[in-house]
């Protein structure tokens, strides 16, 4: 069990061993699991075990769970642990299957940075303006005559030759650098950064967003006990924070909560670790197997209503 | 307290001692200086010029006391009230100025709460349920969100959506931008073929 929690992202790929051992994970997860609820486990008797008392971990879903479009082939096979953010400890309360056309896909790094490019300049809107001798006032007066005071011959005092003339191809108005990346590259770039995430170990799985404590210095110690690096990105399927969650999460910037719908690759990159609690996962895989399996031209171009 | 007094073009350094509050009144020549508002390099100045003029005049005249004499240069601090702009204090380092170094890096929060969440809900018509799609994250002008063309498209799309209302309110911008849109079709479409003249076609 040990060697297994610590480096159990690295050897998902490993399935024979995997196989083996499933047997006996799930009867120890079935023992850990009644044992949350009775207090009479010594290991658990610890500050916050009262109070996770009052959160019951469905293990029943966690173990229910199946996959929509199951993959054919047993060694596509990637699996995860589901951990809970209740208690400080880095207990499993399950393992649960994620499709392999979402979560290991190959790493395209290329896909990833053409996602990146596109999310910094879709929304950019350029505003600065220059007026060109046109708009200017004035300058409509030849300043002297053409010929005879032996000066360089001037039209108007607007020219851009002049001082205080308009300006000659400046940034004109408000300009946009909007365009569309392809419907097909945009839902590869969430499966590569979801795959290069969970490759990473930077991808982790609870069960809800539920923590006992508001203090903010209880996720910290979290984050920092379970090694989760310097920023943290829960996801979760519901719009509303729980509300011990949104009074810690005010108090740490680096630490953020986004609803599934709004997750996206910029923020996967920019988080070092991404939390996804089991809805959320199961949210975004059926989101993004209905996009691969759905009829219609999936690359379609963008064409903006009018 | 000092005072210095200007009498007759000729500098007479007077000090009034403190002891002079029990009226007992001093005038020395010796006892140097000083106008408070003066900078040190004008002390100094004063402070050579009287001491060169105690060794003429004080062997002769008595102590405490300088006739002033139509044979004496006019002597009086050098250049006063002049303000040399360099340096002449020697090799010291200059702790009075401001050091000119580069600012100071200040890096900007790469956590506020914009940057944070930078990105959210791009994908929303993937992930959400299809109804919005991420155009309708942009904030901007109404005639420019989800649009990219050149300057004459963009003027084009903004009289059409806009024109009326700049009629309006605003007949000068107005008037630039259909002056512009002019322009801007001459620009790009008198040089084709279709808009040359006959005799040049080819």
């Amino acid at each position: 069990m040990a060697f297994l929690s610590k480096g159990v992202h690295s050897m998902w790929r490993s399935t024979k061993l995997l196989q083996t051992l499933l047997p006996q994970v799930s009867q120890s997860f079935l023992c850990s699991s009644s044992e949350l609820s009775s207090s009479s486990n010594s290991e658990s008797e610890s500050s916050d075990s009262l109070e996770s008392a009052s959160h019951v971990i469905d293990t029943e879903r966690i173990r229910n769970r199946k996959l929509l479009y199951p993959p054919q082939h047993s060694c596509d096979r990637i699996q995860s642990w589901v951990s809970t953010l209740s208690r400080l400890q880095d207990d499993k309360v399950g393992i649960i299957d994620l499709h392999p056309s979402i979560f290991g896909v190959h790493p395209r790094l290329d896909i990833i940075h053409e996602n990146i490019k596109w999310q910094q300049k879709y929304k950019n809107i350029d505003f600065s303006r220059v007026r060109t001798r046109a708009e200017m006032p004035g300058g409509g007066r030849k300043p002297w005559r053409q010929k005879g005071t032996g000066r360089a011959r001037h039209g108007s005092i607007r020219s851009p030759l002049w001082n205080k003339g308009g300006a000659a191809k400046g940034p004109r108005g408000p300009t946009s650098n909007f365009y569309m990346l392809p419907f097909g590259i945009r839902v590869l770039g969430l499966r590569t950064a979801l795959s290069c995430k969970l490759a990473q170990n930077d991808l982790h799985i609870v069960d809800s967003l539920y923590i006992p404590a508001e203090d903010p210095e209880y996720l910290r110690d979290l984050v920092k006990s379970r090694a989760w690096g310097y920023s943290l990105l829960l996801v979760d399927d519901n719009d509303e924070v729980p509300q011990r969650l949104a009074n810690a999460l005010q108090q740490i910037p680096e630490y953020n909560v986004m609803p599934a719908y709004g997750l996206n690759v910029y923020s996967m990159l920019k988080h070092e670790t991404v939390v996804l609690t089991l809805s959320a996962v199961e949210k975004i895989e059926e989101r993004l197997l209905y996009h691969l399996h759905r009829s219609g031209c999936v690359q379609q171009k963008f064409r903006l209503p009018l | 307290m000092f005072y210095s007094i200007l009498v007759g073009g000729q500098l007479y350094i007077m000090a009034l001692c403190i002891k002079s509050a029990l009226g007992a009144l001093r005038v020395t020549s010796k006892s140097a200086l000083v106008s408070t508002k003066l900078p040190n390099m004008h002390c100094v100045s004063a402070k050579l010029y009287s001491n060169s003029q105690n060794e003429n005049s004080h062997s002769t005249s008595p102590k405490g006391f300088v006739t002033p004499s139509p044979y004496q240069p006019n002597r009086k601090p050098a250049r006063y009230g002049y303000r040399q702009k360099l340096y002449d204090g020697g090799l010291l380092p200059r702790l009075d100025e401001e050091i000119k170094t580069l600012p100071k890096y200040n890096p900007g929060n790469a956590w506020s709460e914009k940057k944070a969440l930078f990105g959210q809900n791009d994908y929303i018509d993937i992930l959400g349920d299809g109804s919005i799609q991420p155009y309708e994250n942009i904030n901007g002008p109404r005639w420019l969100v989800g649009f990219a063309g050149n300057e004459y498209e963009r003027t084009l799309r903004r009289l059409k959506w806009t024109g009326k209302k700049l009629a309006a309110l605003h007949p000068k911008l107005n008037n630039d931008l259909n002056k512009r849109l002019r322009y801007l079709y001459r620009e790009f479409n008198m040089g084709r073929r279709s808009h040359r003249s006959r005799s040049k076609k080819i």
